[in-house]
């Protein structure tokens, strides 16, 4: 009788420990799984951050560079309250796309922009 | 003898001839010189023009002192000049096919270019020339960029007496000018062009064909098969035809091109009958299709279409208060019309299904009276809702109106009744009008002009802004061009120079790829 309550009690105490070691460990999973996921957040927001400077840095260079581009295509300008015959100001549109990579995720910007201006004399150039 | 005689006759005329030379295209035989005709290109003329040789001689004889008489000051101002290549300082100017080279440096010659057909009715040029109630549309003028040909200028014009024909020539000097097509009702596919008075429209780039295209119409005054074609320019030949229908006749010479999808590539054409009705037409690999009618003007008892223009706007379609700033993008059509000798000037908002008409429009013509002009704010809602506006100006338009910054400048030229074909007593204005309710921009609504003016163009000018000069002369006609502002109805500002280039964002794009581990 004596030896028969012996065992209970050890099976017991091994399946309560079983059942202890189980909550702990998928709590420490848990945890790790929230701090990679809060992590990623992080990382894809300095990605982020990191792409979108590097392109405004980029669209400002693009604004004060004075030589012409390879990227434009010259296009209808888009439309202007205050509108110009299409023979006297010309428009070229632009993409800038900035591209940054962190391990197996990246981050692409892309912006769209036209640039309108007045060449002497018109687009046929003759003053 | 006789040989010796007509030799000798023929030394005296060119002698006589000398001053100006004088060029026409002998069918079969080439580009003449009227001045230096062989014994067997001159018996050609002779035939041609059913006189017999002596008479012909005469006539040449003549010629100097009948092209003189054609002459036309108050056409003049309409000439182009040629490009730098072949020598700016020349116009070219049409007297509906007869191509004069003129300049105002008198140690150079007048060069005239005649189609042969026009030869045995140049008499009859004055008539067409002094007829107020039509538009004399002029050549078009494909310089070598387009071409892609360094040095050649391809000139394209219409000639509407007795056989009305289109034909190109090529130059790459005054010195040489050559026929390049000519195509009338004689042509294969030609048969019903009954009316060429328009002006040849280029089409740059269409997908599917790699060269250039030309647009002419076919202005016959009633009842046309064929309302407009469309050729090779190099070659003349034809490419496509839009069939006339709904019952569409008196076609003007006036048509625009658009790009209505902003692709780069034109698609949409858009032309009008002399009586004031306005059609729009797609044009894609060869073919015309979806042909719908956009206005009907017919009201305004226009008598010819000048110019057909469009612009793509944003054009306000809110009112007052917090509305004020609401805009919307689209395409306006510009018209400038002739109606008892005056321009009707037309800004007409271009409906997708709609056919506008007269009553859709308001009347902004310009009062007499400065104080009278004053724009109310129901007066600005009306507008916004209604599909544009008209304005009838004092005089006619003598260049395409120039829409720079919102402002469209017209150039207007009021010839004396009795002395038609007289510049110097003609009196002539520069008129300046809002892009969007046609008051007047600057404080002078029209600027008297001591000289009519030629062709408009935008300069930069030393206190940083930019002027409008007047390009033949060099005369500074605005030395100041102010810009429509959207904060007011009435707000404008100078035209900074350094504000350009001006860099407008469209739109900026995110993509986000991957995963992290």
């Amino acid at each position: 009788m004596m030896m028969s309550s012996k065992g209970f009690i050890l099976i017991t105490t091994l399946i309560l420990m079983l059942i202890l070691s189980c909550i702990s460990l998928s709590m420490l999973v848990q945890t790790q799984l929230s701090q990679k996921l809060a992590g990623s957040a992080t990382l894809s927001f300095q990605l982020k951050q990191h792409t979108q400077s590097k392109h405004l840095q980029e669209l400002k260079q693009l604004k004060q560079s004075t030589a012409e581009s390879d990227t434009f295509v010259i296009a209808p300008c888009p439309a202007n309250y205050a509108a110009w015959s299409d023979w006297i100001s010309t428009c070229e549109w632009y993409q800038v796309r900035t591209t940054e990579r962190q391990a197996h995720h990246h981050h692409t910007v892309t912006s769209v922009l036209v640039r309108q201006s007045l060449p002497e004399g018109g687009r046929d150039g003759i003053l | 003898m006789e040989f010796y005689r007509l030799g000798l006759c023929l030394l005296l005329c060119s002698q006589q001839l000398f001053a100006d030379s004088f060029w026409s295209h002998i069918p079969g035989k080439g580009s003449v010189q009227l001045t230096e005709l062989s014994a067997e290109q001159h018996q050609s003329l002779a035939q041609h023009l059913q006189l017999d040789a002596e008479q012909t001689t005469e006539w040449l004889n003549e010629l100097p002192t009948l092209l003189e008489t054609i002459s036309c000051s108050t056409v003049d101002i309409q000439g182009q000049p040629l490009p730098a290549y072949i020598d700016a300082s020349y116009q070219l100017v049409s007297y509906a096919g007869a191509l004069k080279f003129h300049t105002d440096d008198k140690t150079k010659q007048t060069i005239w270019w005649l189609p042969w057909t026009l030869l045995p009715t140049l008499s009859q040029l004055k008539t067409q020339l002094t007829d107020l109630n039509s538009h004399l549309h002029q050549p078009l003028l494909i310089a070598e960029q387009e071409l892609g040909i360094k040095g050649q200028l391809i000139i394209v014009s219409g000639s509407s007496i007795s056989q009305p024909a289109y034909f190109a020539l090529k130059l790459d000097s005054l010195a040489n000018l050559e026929l390049l097509w000519s195509l009338s009702a004689s042509a294969p596919g030609f048969t019903d062009l009954a009316g060429a008075v328009g002006q040849p429209l280029l089409i740059e780039q269409q997908k599917g064909s790699p060269g250039l295209s030309l647009l002419l119409a076919n202005t016959a005054a009633q009842d046309p098969k064929t309302l407009i074609y469309k050729v090779d320019m190099m070659t003349g030949l034809l490419q496509a035809k839009l069939a006339a229908e709904q019952n569409i006749s008196g076609v003007s010479g006036a048509m625009a091109l658009s790009d209505q999808n902003r692709d780069s590539v034109s698609d949409s054409l858009v032309f009008g009958s002399t009586a004031g009705q306005i059609w729009q037409v797609q044009l894609e690999h060869n073919q015309f299709y979806q042909l719908r009618a956009v206005a009907d003007l017919s009201a305004l008892n226009f008598s010819d279409i000048q110019f057909i223009r469009t612009l793509y706007a944003a054009v306000p379609v809110g009112g007052a208060g917090s509305d004020f700033h609401s805009r919307r993008s689209q395409w306006l059509v510009l018209l400038g019309a002739l109606r008892q000798q005056n321009t009707v000037f037309v800004v007409l908002k271009a409906q997708s299904e709609d056919v506008s008409s007269s009553s859709d429009l308001v009347d902004r013509t310009l009062p007499e009276s400065p104080e009278l002009a004053l724009l109310t704010s129901q007066h600005w809602q009306h507008i916004q809702q209604k599909n544009g506006w008209f304005s009838q100006l004092s005089g006619r338009l003598t260049h395409i109106p120039v829409v720079a910054a919102g402002v469209i400048y017209l150039n207007l030229l009021k010839p004396n009744t009795e002395q038609l074909c007289n510049i110097e007593q003609s009196s002539s204005a520069l008129m300046a009008l809002h892009l969007h309710h046609a008051s007047a921009v600057y404080r002078q609504p029209s600027l008297p002009l001591d000289h009519a003016a030629g062709a408009l163009k935008v300069k930069a000018n030393t206190q940083g802004g930019f002027a409008l000069i007047e390009q033949h002369r060099q005369q500074v006609l605005i030395e100041t061009m102010l810009e429509i502002s959207p904060d007011c109805t009435h707000c404008s500002k100078t035209i900074q120079r350094d504000s350009f280039p001006r860099w407008q964002l469209m739109g900026t794009y995110h993509n986000e790829e991957g995963a992290y581990e």
